[in-house]
Formats: structure tokens, C-alpha cells, sequence
């Protein structure tokens, strides 16, 4: 374990320096954020404009242009934050197998007493805890950067990978990508480009084929005419008929006899009876309302969405996507070292 | 100690070594030479379980090497010919890495022979010379006090005065503790000052396999002048032959003491039987190679 930490010393700290500024640079636009955000969401504003004073609505567009300017850089963050970990873990998985093979300091480590499976399993422990150590701390402050700056609901995919622990999963994954790539690839360089894109790809694939929506059933809200907007208790605004910090990730008319989330074609032609419905009138004459339109039709208009209460189940199944795959790839590696040459 | 039986070993379409039979008895220093890619390394690395055979097998101290044998690596020393180590790493980290790794480790013995080289245990490694990170690397292989010691041309980075310590530094080793060694070399003069068992690689195949003193007693110069057609006696097998306007010189092995006027006859040094076993089995060679030479004089 020792030579492991000598070995992986230079890269651990160079990261986990990296964390204690970016950790800096959350906290302190975090606090920042959640300040304005409390005196925008207070009175006077009380997150409006409408039916304010000249005094206070300057006040007010004062708090908002400055929780723009802070927004702009929310975008960095996030990209900070979706990077950090798989970097990390690609990295230390590249220096630990696929340098030494290119040094050939394997082979010194190779004829030494101990077994290639020990000298593989060293580097995974010591790389395990040493992405924990660092990855856990700088997760719980992105998790808590997340609410305070109101970028997005937690369980939104914007924010949804950068708070909880699927960034310490993505970590350890990427090490274990990294070290099995380099086992066969065998130089640092392709290694970490070839791992690089294979964890884009596994994340990307992950990502839009919107698998975690087939795991977890959505639930419905129908929305009303009137369009009100219901406003979460943390300030984040939810429109429609979700509610406060959900992810609503469609909408659409169905009938009302209609039981789950219909097809693609089915909402394409509710809509269009709709929109036709609503046209109908406007020769000259006022169109249809909306709720005329839905009642003739006998349509709903709903939206569905995945509640803020399913955020840590939706956290366990991709965080442990990751970590499973990382348990076979590593077993595989533990089966494929004896066999690569030196 | 060491015993191959038409080990071969295949890298996709060319044979790194081929059909190998060998015995390297218990408490010898054997030298490994051959032109580069006659297949010493590959030898080298399959007995230090770093590779395995493609074909044939191969025993070292009894067992059969393999990435799996942890018994077999703690009792075998292997120095690889690019003599890796950590350059980030200090000496006395290196040390450290050895003692860590090792139950037969000695300290005693890693930090004497720094000390007699005047290597620090404070330098970093990147900071040593080539010869100096040698010699680190041939420490690592003699503290963990192995049973056999492999190594893969260990002089070939050092001056003349390391060489010669370096040299003394292994017979001693092997009269002190009774290890055995083999040592991959292209220097003949090692060969013929410390080694007692010679094996002669050339294009994957083994083409002299015995001991030193054996080697030297059974081969002969013969040179004639003149008298071309003249044919030799029975049992003798031409290694190499030269020929010139003034007439033939012979390298033979003779497997009987050899009684023929007619012939001169000198008796070769191990650097001259060993070059004309290379020169006979080189494919640029002047001479004919052995088998045809047996036939031939026939």
C-alpha cells in the first residue's frame, strides 16, 4: 500500500488541492447566491415586481441583475463538477497500470514476492480511498451548493450527477476503466483517451436513454387552464401541476381514459386536435378556450414527473450502475493481469 | 537448478525461441550468449515467470514458472535488461520497496553494497547515472538473497571499474551464499573470467549448451597448409571454417583425444569457440553451419 501512495502521492494531492479551491469557490458563491436569493424571495420582492414601489422594485431589479451575474458562472460550476470526478479516477487509473507498464516497472514489481493479483488489488484500495476521501467531501458541498445557488431542482439531470454520490461512483468507475484500458492498451496517453471516451459514451448513453425513467414508474400531474405556477418552498418555480422540486420531464394532452405515458404519434395527434380546435374560431370570431377545447375533445392536459422524494432511489440505481459495472471490470482485470505480458 | 525441454516461445508470427533444450546444473554461473535476438531475454523472462512458454517446458528450482508461483518468485532474483525502477523514488525508497516486498530481504546487505559504491540513499533515483541506477537495480536483486539470480546483460551500462566490481561483487555472491546465477552477456571476456556454464543462443535456438572447462577441452584449432581435399577422422565435428590462399583453418569439437600428424593443432579460448558457434550460426556467415560441416566431413 505504501508503494501505491508513493507512487500516486504527486497525482492525489495535485487533486485533492484542486478540490479544496473549487470547494473554496462553492462555498463562497454558494453563500453569495443563497443571500440574494433570501432577499429576493422576501419581502419586498417576494420573487415578483408586480405591485411594488418605485424604491423597491429598483431594489429588487438590483437582487435579480445580481443573481444573473452570479448565475452566469453557476454553468462552470456544474461543468467543474461533472468533470472533477471522472478525471480524477482516469488519471490515477492511467498512472497506476498503464505508466508502469510503458516504465516497465512492472516487471520489477512483477519478479518481487508478491502477486500481480496483490499488486493490482494495493492500487485498487489505495485508489478506492483515496477517490472517497476526497470525492465525498467535495460531493456533499456540490449537493449543497445545488439547493443554495437554486440552479435547479437536485433531482433535475442538470444538477442531478453533481450532488449526492454518483460523482464518487463516476470516480471510482473511471479508475477501474482506466486501469483495464491500460492493461492493454499499455501506454498513457491512448489509455487515457480510449477511457476517456468510453466513459463519455457509457455516461452519454446513460444519460439520454432516459433508462432511470424505464426503472422508475413517473407520476402524473394534470394542469389547469389558468397556468398557475406553484412555487417550491426553497424559491425554485415549478410550472404546471408538478410540484415543488420535481423533475417534470414532458407534457402533452391525453384522453382521459389513458393509463400511463402514451406514445410519441398519440400525443402528436391529441395536440394537433387541440390546436385545431383553437383555431376553429378565429375568423373574426373569439377561438375556443382551452377548457373548451380539452372538454369537447375529452382530453386532459398533464405533465409527468419524477418527485423530489424519489432522488436517493434514483441516486442508488446510477450510482450503483457504476459501481457495478466497476466490480466486474475489476474482477476482470484481477482474471486478466496474471495473463498480460510484461 | 534451470532445465528446458524444447521450450519455444512465439511472438504472433516469429519465434522469440525455439525448440531449447537445456540443463543449467545447481550452483553454477551460466552465461546466456547470443547476437540481439537470439533469444537470451526471452529465456530469461520465462524463467522469471514474467512469460510464459508457447511450447515445450520449463523448470527452475523444481517448479514450473508462471505469474502464478509466489514460492518460486520470492527464491528467484530477476534483473530485467532496461533495469526499471522508480525515478521519482529515493534510494532509501527503493530499499524500502524491496524490504516491503520480500521475507528474505537483508538491509544489511542492500545498504553495504550501496555504501561500497558510494551511492546515497538520500539521491533520487532519476538522479543517478545509468550505471549508478544499475547497480541500484542489481542491489534490489542481491538483498532479497534469491537461490537464482537472472539477469539480463547487467554490465552492459557500466564503466570498466563498475564492470570489473560488478564481477567480483556476483562470485563472491555465489560463493557466499551458494545462489546460482545466469546471466545474459555479449562481453566474452565475462563470459570467460566468472562463468562456469556457457549456453550459446543463436536465431532462437540453443547451438552450445555445456560447461566451461568441458567446452575448452573438447574443442580444436586444426590448421593445414596447403592440402585442400584432405579428410578429417572420424567423431569430429566442424564449428567453423576459414579458409585462405595459404590454406584451411579448422574449429572442431573432437569427441576423442585427436592423434594426426598431418594436422596443426592449437587449443582455442572460450572466446574464440563461442564466435565461431555465433559466426557459424549467423546467417551472413562466410563458413558453412554445423550440420552441413558434419556431413561434409563425413
Amino acid at each position: 500500500m505504501w508503494v501505491v501512495w508513493r507512487q500516486q502521492r504527486s497525482i492525489v494531492i495535485a487533486f485533492a488541492l484542486l478540490a479544496v479551491a473549487v470547494s473554496a469557490w462553492a462555498l463562497i458563491m454558494g453563500l453569495h447566491e443563497q443571500s440574494l436569493w433570501r432577499e429576493y424571495l422576501s419581502a419586498p420582492c417576494k420573487g415578483e415586481f408586480g405591485g411594488l414601489t418605485t424604491s423597491d422594485a429598483k431594489f429588487c431589479e438590483h437582487v435579480q441583475l445580481s443573481l444573473y451575474n452570479s448565475g452566469k458562472l453557476n454553468e462552470v460550476v456544474i461543468g467543474i463538477g461533472m468533470t472533477f470526478a471522472p478525471l480524477f479516477g482516469l488519471i490515477l487509473g492511467v498512472n497506476a497500470v498503464a505508466h508502469e507498464i510503458e516504465q516497465k516497472t512492472n516487471r520489477l514489481a512483477w519478479t518481487q514476492s508478491g502477486s500481480r493479483i496483490r499488486w493490482l488489488m494495493n492500487k485498487y484500495l489505495m485508489s478506492v480511498v483515496s477517490l472517497v476521501v476526497i470525492l465525498v467531501p467535495l460531493c456533499w458541498l456540490f449537493s449543497w451548493w445545488v439547493g443554495a445557488a437554486h440552479v435547479a431542482s437536485r433531482i433535475m439531470p442538470k444538477v442531478f450527477a453533481i450532488s449526492g454520490f454518483i460523482e464518487v461512483a463516476c470516480g471510482i468507475f473511471c479508475f477501474v476503466l482506466a486501469v483495464v484500458v491500460g492493461l492493454f492498451v499499455r501506454r498513457p496517453g491512448w489509455s487515457l483517451a480510449a477511457a476517456a471516451v468510453l466513459f463519455a459514451a457509457i455516461f452519454l448513453g446513460f444519460f439520454s436513454s432516459g433508462v432511470l425513467l424505464d426503472l422508475e414508474s413517473p407520476s402524473v400531474a394534470v394542469l389547469h387552464s389558468n397556468g398557475v405556477e406553484v412555487g417550491s418552498s426553497s424559491g425554485f418555480i415549478v410550472p404546471g401541476g408538478a410540484p415543488a422540486n420535481s423533475w417534470p420531464f414532458s407534457e402533452g394532452f391525453i384522453p382521459k381514459t389513458e393509463k400511463g405515458i402514451p406514445s410519441t404519434s398519440v400525443l402528436n395527434r391529441s395536440a394537433s386536435h387541440v390546436y385545431r380546435c383553437e383555431d376553429a374560431r378565429k375568423d373574426g370570431k373569439p377561438a375556443h378556450s382551452d377548457t373548451y377545447c380539452l372538454k369537447h375533445l375529452g382530453l386532459i392536459d398533464v405533465q409527468w414527473y419524477i418527485p423530489d422524494s424519489q432522488y436517493w432511489t434514483l441516486q442508488s440505481l446510477e450510482g450503483g450502475f457504476y459501481l457495478i459495472l466497476a466490480a466486474l471490470l475489476a474482477a476482470f482485470s484481477l482474471f486478466a493481469v496474471r495473463r498480460v505480458k510484461a | 537448478m534451470l532445465e528446458a525441454v524444447s521450450l519455444g516461445k512465439r511472438y504472433r508470427r516469429t519465434w522469440g525461441l525455439q525448440d531449447c533444450t537445456l540443463t543449467i546444473p545447481k550452483g553454477r554461473v551460466a552465461a546466456l550468449v547470443g547476437p540481439n535476438g537470439s533469444g537470451k531475454s526471452t529465456l530469461l523472462r520465462m524463467a522469471a515467470g514474467l512469460s510464459e512458454p508457447s511450447a515445450g517446458t520449463l523448470r527452475v528450482l523444481g517448479r514450473s514458472p508462471s505469474p502464478g508461483t509466489n514460492d518460486l518468485r520470492e527464491r528467484v532474483g530477476y534483473l530485467d535488461q532496461d533495469r526499471p525502477l522508480y525515478k521519482s523514488f529515493r534510494v532509501a525508497e527503493m530499499l524500502r520497496f524491496g524490504e516491503m516486498n520480500n521475507p528474505t530481504w537483508s538491509i544489511d546487505v542492500a545498504k553495504n553494497h550501496l555504501a561500497h559504491l558510494d551511492i546515497p540513499l538520500r539521491s533520487r533515483v532519476s538522479d543517478l547515472s545509468g550505471g549508478q541506477q544499475a547497480q541500484v537495480a542489481l542491489t534490489l536483486c542481491l538483498a532479497k538473497q534469491p537461490e537464482l539470480l537472472l539477469l539480463d546483460e547487467p554490465a552492459s551500462a557500466l564503466d570498466p571499474v563498475a564492470r570489473e566490481d560488478l564481477l567480483r561483487l556476483l562470485m563472491r555472491q555465489v560463493a557466499d551464499s551458494e545462489s546460482s546465477v545466469v546471466l545474459s552477456t555479449h562481453a566474452l571476456s565475462d563470459v570467460a573470467a566468472i562463468c562456469d556454464y556457457v549456453i550459446v543462443l543463436a536465431h532462437a535456438r540453443v547451438v552450445l549448451s555445456d560447461d566451461t572447462e568441458y567446452i575448452v577441452e573438447t574443442h580444436r584449432i586444426l590448421s593445414i597448409v596447403g592440402d585442400d581435399d584432405l579428410a578429417l577422422p572420424p567423431g569430429i565435428t566442424v564449428v567453423n571454417e576459414q579458409r585462405s590462399a595459404r590454406g584451411r583453418s579448422l574449429l572442431v569439437r573432437v569427441g576423442l583425444p585427436f592423434n594426426d600428424d598431418r594436422w596443426l593443432v592449437d587449443r582455442p579460448t572460450l572466446e574464440e569457440i563461442v564466435l565461431a558457434y555465433l559466426r557459424a550460426g549467423s546467417p551472413h556467415r562466410d563458413g558453412r553451419d554445423v550440420d552441413e560441416m558434419e556431413s561434409g566431413a563425413r
